[in-house]
């Protein structure tokens, strides 16, 4: 009860959470609530323990010539039933409670922990065993077994708390267990195993300080709950001793007095809610120190580095005669960066078409914008991302500036589309069956009876031998490839006449991603639909497309027909991506891999955004923005020595 | 599915048995014989000899214990030491009051927290800001300290509801009235829980993956979040209503003490108060079987909502 079970403990992301302790906790403190919560509580500590000092009048000092008298310059929080002073009895009324609740946190903690850390880690039969008595402890209803026990020891707070602590304990186990195991998988703990650490090492050097943030939030949780059921046992009057008043017990007396003087809930009340909302907020902010979630892991915008927004002046039309089922002009994908009203563009006017039929591969590494250029042709770009600017023509249709409700109509039954994992792609919950005929039946509004005969239809459409019971499975019970095929089933069940494939093999298996590749070849030509498929595979490309966009850093950086690019690359990028393919064909220059990773959004450079990594780098390069040019019949790219790269492919 | 519930309830009852010995021995632990206690100090020793007597209190303990046992398993928990009537009958008479009480609040809570958490969820601007504001210090505040405020604004001053006492099931309307106060007192923190616990896993669940493709596959935003989010977002919640429920029987304690409601928790408290052992027993035994009862029911529920467990 001290400690609710989380059972499905959040799993630390260790390495990350691995700075120095002391910059965390002065994050904490960064925050102004956390700050004030951290001050009320010390506060309230100082006070408790000098209350003799501090404190105006005796707590239990009567005056029955002042009675209910409010607050005043003589009472600050005025007097009570019998003419005590309020402040002081509130002064004194916090040092039980607080005592109380240490206690049973300190013991959940002391034998919670240890057991936890002995189940997460030492093995099996620990593990069965301690997890059998957290079980039990689970069984128990520990506020009443606190009640019972005051008929052994009335108004001792130290064995009742005492007690709290024991059967919370197994709260704190399984806490600590689930903790510990998730860390215990992390990669860098195998490593420091594998690197002759002794488990003693490991649990102190790698596991606890990684545990440690949530096990302080449990504990300030912990310590909140403590008080709140002190506090109701002294409501009881079973908690504490009446002359040694508590807030409990002074909420307890008000309560009598309701009718005659109302004001005297408020200090009781105040005092014992805003700890236990000063222990929560706490607690809630050192969990905020966890990866991903803190203000400094944000991106900080840094504008003297920021690229140039100047449109291309350049900007030649790619083939000016066909008129593409997909028209893409000068797209632009934007997230909110730091100060407001500012944002980060990560996609940077790109265009390009997709004719009715063709298959158009989108390459680039990971963070290039591949993913957020496609994402928005559907109107799914995730919040708060938008599209900035440029637009986005679907057979004669504006989808950049739609309304939602026309985007709607159009997915699934014109635009599908299909995303990286497809494990993750599934909706968990439903079998594989339900969630394909409620797509089926969206699109055609057919009967349920139909839905199941087209399901089975389209499952084995998609090469899916036993499409009755594969509809029977929920996704966690199908392989990837299978869970794929279904994904491709779901998206093309609106029959649409263009498919966004997001990196469709990236998450398979080596022998899978052939099949999936095949499979959307397949069922291309037999619906003659338009193919996007995203993938930082080259190897993909020269097997499936027709042609090809490279993209580095949210811009276009090269473009024409697969073969073309492939065979004569006009960009150091996509020789780079050429080269770093297994059983890529030997460089003209000494590119084997592309040394460093794609810069993030807010650190692109002003000029050559390609021009940190590249090995044909030279001072033009850093000369200024560089235009997408015309390179050839059907061909653009962006760069300054792109006729330095012909002429040593012709060599 | 059903092997689970089986061994989950093979593991529930031998704990069962381990609460019911524990409370047992801890009782023994009691300082002093009842007699003298409950008797008062004006009893002569001979008196109080008699009526320990009468109590079987001074027969050895293990006998004691086989006879406590073996009455307990034919759910005959004993006799009151005060009221000399049989604790069972004691508790059958009182638990109408507070599970009227604990289903009452659950109606409250679950549809409420579910309605708030996803509202704030979807809507991520004032009405999650105020809920997150509000939540703070509903979850701070004891429920005696609500259920105080409440009388004072419903009962005394605006005499909506009466401010103590019961009313049995054979009258509905009066019955509600009568629950009204202490289930908005014992509601109130657990559905500001619960709901911020329900915007959490919604918020989780809207930034996967399955809800894009979804989206991206054209279902209706009614089914996307309605069917397929709201339905993941349970999962993890679900966990939660179990300790929120459990959560309420010791909130209900307190508040059938404080609405004077003649329910298991006064039981408790006045059989702790003037040291009747057997009724003390009885009425932990009870609460321990609830607690396993409902834990059950909230594994089986999580296993509902979640194929990968019902799976195992």
């Amino acid at each position: 009860m001290l400690a609710a079970p989380a059972p499905e403990a959040a799993a630390p992301a260790g390495a990350a959470l691995r700075q120095p302790a002391a910059t965390r906790w002065r994050r904490v403190l960064r925050s102004p609530a956390s700050a004030a919560s951290l001050l009320w509580l010390l506060g309230v500590v100082v006070v408790s323990a000098f209350a003799s000092a501090l404190a105006p009048y005796s707590p239990i000092q009567q005056s029955l010539t002042a009675l209910f008298q409010g607050p005043s310059a003589r009472h600050l929080l005025g007097t009570d039933e019998l003419g005590r002073d309020v402040l002081s009895r509130l002064m004194f009324g916090g040092a039980t409670l607080l005592w109380g609740s240490a206690e049973a946190t300190a013991i959940a903690f002391a034998l919670g922990v240890p057991a936890g850390l002995l189940a997460g880690y030492a093995g099996r039969t620990p593990d069965r065993v301690l997890s059998w008595v957290a079980d039990l402890s689970f069984a128990l209803p520990a506020f009443i077994i606190v009640v019972a026990l005051a008929v052994i020891y009335p108004q001792n707070v130290l064995i009742l708390m005492g007690a709290l602590g024991v059967i919370s304990s197994g709260g704190v186990l399984r806490f600590t267990r689930n903790l510990t195991r998730a860390v215990r998988d992390e990669l860098y703990v195998d490593a420091a195993r594998v690197a002759g650490l002794t488990r003693r090492q490991i649990l102190t050097r790698h596991i606890l300080p990684v545990i440690t943030p949530p096990l302080v939030v449990q504990a300030c949780l912990g310590m909140s709950v403590g008080l709140i059921v002190l506090a109701s046992l002294s409501f009881l009057g079973l908690g504490t001793n009446p002359a040694t008043p508590n807030w409990g017990q002074m909420i307890y007396d008000a309560s009598q007095q309701i009718t005659t003087d109302p004001w005297l809930m408020v200090p009781g009340g105040a005092a014992l809610a805003l700890t236990v909302i000063a222990l929560n907020v706490l607690g809630s902010s050192v969990r905020d120190l966890a990866p991903g979630t803190g203000p400094a892991s944000r991106p900080r915008p840094r504008a003297r580095r920021r690229a140039d927004l100047l449109p291309d002046p350049a900007t030649p039309a790619e083939t000016a005669s066909a008129i593409g089922l997909l028209e893409v002009r000068d797209l632009s994908v934007a997230f909110p960066a730091g100060a407001r009203d500012r944002s980060q563009p990560v996609v940077d006017r790109v265009s390009f078409t997709v004719r009715a039929g063709e298959t158009l591969g989108l390459v680039g590494e990971s963070g290039c914008g591949k993913t957020m250029s496609v994402l928005s042709i559907p109107g799914l770009v995730p919040a708060p991302g938008i599209v900035s600017g440029g637009s986005i023509s679907f057979d004669g249709t504006e989808l950049a500036r739609a309304p939602r409700q026309a985007l709607r109509r159009i997915r699934g039954s014109r635009i599908g589309y299909i995303s990286q994992d497809p494990m993750a792609a599934l909706d968990p919950s439903f079998t594989i069956g339900s969630q394909l005929r409620e797509v089926i039946r969206r699109h055609s509004g057919c009967s349920r009876r139909e839905a199941r005969a087209r399901c089975e239809r389209a499952l084995g459409e998609v090469g899916i031998a036993d499409p009755a019971a594969t509809g029977r499975l929920f996704p966690h019970q199908v392989s990837g490839g299978m869970a794929q095929r279904v994904a491709i089933a779901r998206a093309l069940a609106g029959t649409p006449e263009l498919l966004i494939a997001d990196e469709p093999t990236t998450a398979l298996d080596v022998t899978v991603q052939a099949e999936i590749l095949d499979l959307l070849r397949e069922l291309k030509e037999r619906r003659n639909m338009a193919l996007i498929v995203v993938t930082h595979d080259l190897g993909v490309v020269a097997d499936a497309c027709d042609r090809v966009v490279v993209m580095y850093a949210g811009q276009i950086v090269e473009q024409g027909s697969a073969d073309q690019v492939l065979a004569t690359p006009r960009h150091p990028y996509t020789v780079g991506l050429l080269n770093s393919m297994p059983g890529g064909r030997p460089a003209a220059d000494r590119l084997d891999a592309i040394p460093g990773a794609v810069p993030a959004p807010q650190d692109w450079p002003s000029w050559c955004r390609f021009e940190p990594r590249c090995p044909m780098a030279a001072d033009a390069c850093r000369a200024g923005a560089v235009h997408l040019v015309q390179a050839g019949p059907g061909r653009r790219t962006r760069c300054v020595r792109a006729a330095e790269l012909a002429a040593a492919a012709k060599a | 599915m059903l092997k689970m519930a089986l061994g989950r309830l093979a593991l529930a009852l031998p704990m069962l048995f381990v609460v019911a010995t524990a409370t047992f021995f801890l009782q023994q632990l009691v300082p002093g014989d009842p007699g003298s206690f409950i008797l008062g100090k004006d009893a002569t020793p001979a008196e109080i000899r008699q009526f320990d007597a009468s109590l079987g209190v001074n027969r050895p303990v293990l006998a004691q214990y086989g006879s406590w046992l073996g009455g307990a398993i034919r759910g005959n928990l004993g006799t009151s030491w005060t009221s000399h009537s049989p604790v069972t009958q004691t508790l059958l008479a009182a638990a109408p009051v507070t599970l009227s009480l604990a289903v009452l609040a659950m109606i409250v809570i679950v549809p409420l927290a579910v309605a708030l958490g996803t509202a704030a969820a979807l809507n991520r601007g004032t009405l999650d800001r105020f809920l997150q504001g509000i939540a703070g210090f509903a979850i701070a505040l004891p429920n005696f300290w609500i259920g105080t405020g409440l009388v004072l604004l419903l009962a005394v001053d605006l005499r909506v509801f009466p401010a103590t006492g019961y009313t049995g099931l054979s009258d509905p309307a009066q019955w509600l009235r009568s629950l009204a106060l202490p289930v908005a007192a014992l509601a109130i923190g657990p559905v500001m829980g619960l709901a911020l616990q329900v915007r959490g896993a919604m918020i989780d669940v809207l930034s996967k993956d399955y809800i894009r493709s979804l989206r991206a596959a054209g279902l209706p935003t009614r089914s996307v979040l309605f069917r397929h989010a709201l339905r993941n977002s349970m999962a993890p919640v679900i966990t939660t209503i179990g300790f929120q429920l459990l959560g309420l029987l010791a909130g209900a304690v307190v508040i059938e003490q404080l609405f004077n409601l003649p329910g298991i928790g006064t039981v408790l408290v006045t059989s702790v108060s003037a040291h009747d052992v057997p009724l003390v027993q009885g009425a932990v035994l009870l609460f321990a079987g609830v607690v396993v009862a409902v834990n059950l029911l909230t594994d089986i529920a999580a296993a509902v909502l979640n194929p990968r467990v019902r799976g195992r």
